[in-house]
């Protein structure tokens, strides 16, 4: 076992299970491109009669919201923006950019995030070319996971709204955050 | 075939690339991520659930054909990086490079974590057979215990891109889709292991 700490307080514990999967912090993670995200998001963006990028946000915000709920399990994290950092360096820690969580502790009804570098982005400007309509898809699950787990509401409770895009040509993506009174999954 | 297996994942598998101060990690002439493997497999699920049979095989399909960018690009980009040169580089026989080049591919394969799979079968720019004692797809079947198809269409898309890349009609970035993968075999189906099978398109 490989065990580091980043530059604040992330701890990334890595192993390698007999099947030779990689265990991130015990969860299974793999590598992929930014061919492939490019793709998933292309074909949820194209699978619009079936929602498909509301498939992929929740896609991706069940599977971050087990990888933060299991390392706040495991770890006692102090404080509201202690979970802050830890997420936001997760973020990079796993290739999806530079995260800012702009969210206040008990007070859920607003927020917002940015982006000054997104992968997502990143790679369907490097596939393709930029566009008018947001791609993160994977990032609005991101961060629909996060606001979950800080403020102990269902995924459900949160809609993400990206209002700035980099895709779009805005030198950062920004994220309007609302707590709606939907609790169903 | 020369390749040592076993010594060549030992040593891949010390390969770590990590985030530049972007958060984004550039590897292999590309830029890579390190998500959860439950989340690709829960987006493949959802959208295949949502596409019904009606849908199903251009849902499976278009899975299937982001396997087969993935494999090819990144595959090239590993058979042309420094790491791959310097550990598989002195394993590669003159007389049978491709072949070689192959079976050092899925020994990237298996050292990521994708898949522990190994040739079984080639027939130099025909056919090869795969076997995959474990798979991060083959997951699913705990979510999806009523699955009817197999579920491997990220495997079944780097398996053939990787026959592009070794026997293809035309050198890269042109030689994608010039073999087609049948998944004869799935763990998420009850079989003891994955069974892939590629032949020309």
């Amino acid at each position: 076992m490989d065990t580091q700490k980043t530059n604040h307080s992330l701890l990334v514990k890595r192993e390698t299970d007999s099947n030779l999967r990689h265990l991130i912090n015990g969860i299974h993670s793999v590598y992929h491109c930014n061919h492939y995200i490019s793709l998933f998001t292309q074909l949820a963006d194209d699978a619009k009669l079936l929602q498909g990028s509301t498939l992929l946000a929740n896609a991706a915000a069940e599977s971050f919201y087990e990888v933060f709920f299991s390392y706040f399990q495991e770890n006692q994290i102090p404080t509201f923006q202690d979970k802050i950092n830890i997420i936001e360096q997760y973020f990079s820690f796993s290739g999806l950019g530079q995260l800012k969580l702009l969210l206040t502790e008990n007070e859920p009804d607003a927020g917002k995030a940015t982006m000054t570098c997104s992968h997502i982005d990143t790679a369907w400007l490097k596939k393709w070319s930029s566009r008018p309509e947001p791609v993160n898809f994977i990032g609005h699950g991101f961060i629909k996971a996060a606001c979950a787990l800080l403020f102990e509401t269902k995924l459900a409770a949160f809609v993400v709204d990206e209002t700035e895009s980099i895709v779009a040509g805005a030198s950062k993506s920004v994220f309007q955050i609302t707590l709606t009174n939907c609790e169903e999954e | 075939m020369a390749i040592d297996r076993t010594s060549a994942i030992a040593e891949l598998a010390k390969i770590e690339p990590t985030a530049n101060e972007e958060g984004l990690i550039p590897a292999f002439g590309l830029l890579i991520q390190q998500l959860p493997a439950s989340f690709w497999n829960n987006f493949s699920d959802k959208i295949i659930q949502a596409a019904g049979e009606d849908l199903y095989e251009s849902a499976a399909g278009l899975l299937e054909n982001a396997g087969s960018e993935c494999g090819y690009h990144t595959g090239w980009g590993i058979i042309n990086s420094y790491e791959f040169k310097a550990i598989i580089g002195p394993m590669i026989n003159p007389e049978s490079a491709k072949e070689d080049l192959l079976e050092g591919a899925f020994a990237v394969v298996t050292a990521f974590g994708w898949a522990n799979i190994a040739i079984t079968e080639l027939i130099p720019g025909e056919k090869m057979i795969l076997k995959a004692t474990d798979y991060y797809e083959a997951d699913i079947k705990k979510n999806a215990p009523s699955l009817k198809q197999p579920f491997a269409l990220m495997l079944k898309g780097i398996s053939r891109a990787f026959m592009d890349i070794a026997y293809g009609d035309a050198e890269y970035p042109n030689g994608l889709g010039k073999f087609k993968c049948e998944q004869t075999k799935a763990i998420e189906l009850g079989d003891p292991y994955g069974e892939f099978i590629v032949t020309r398109a």
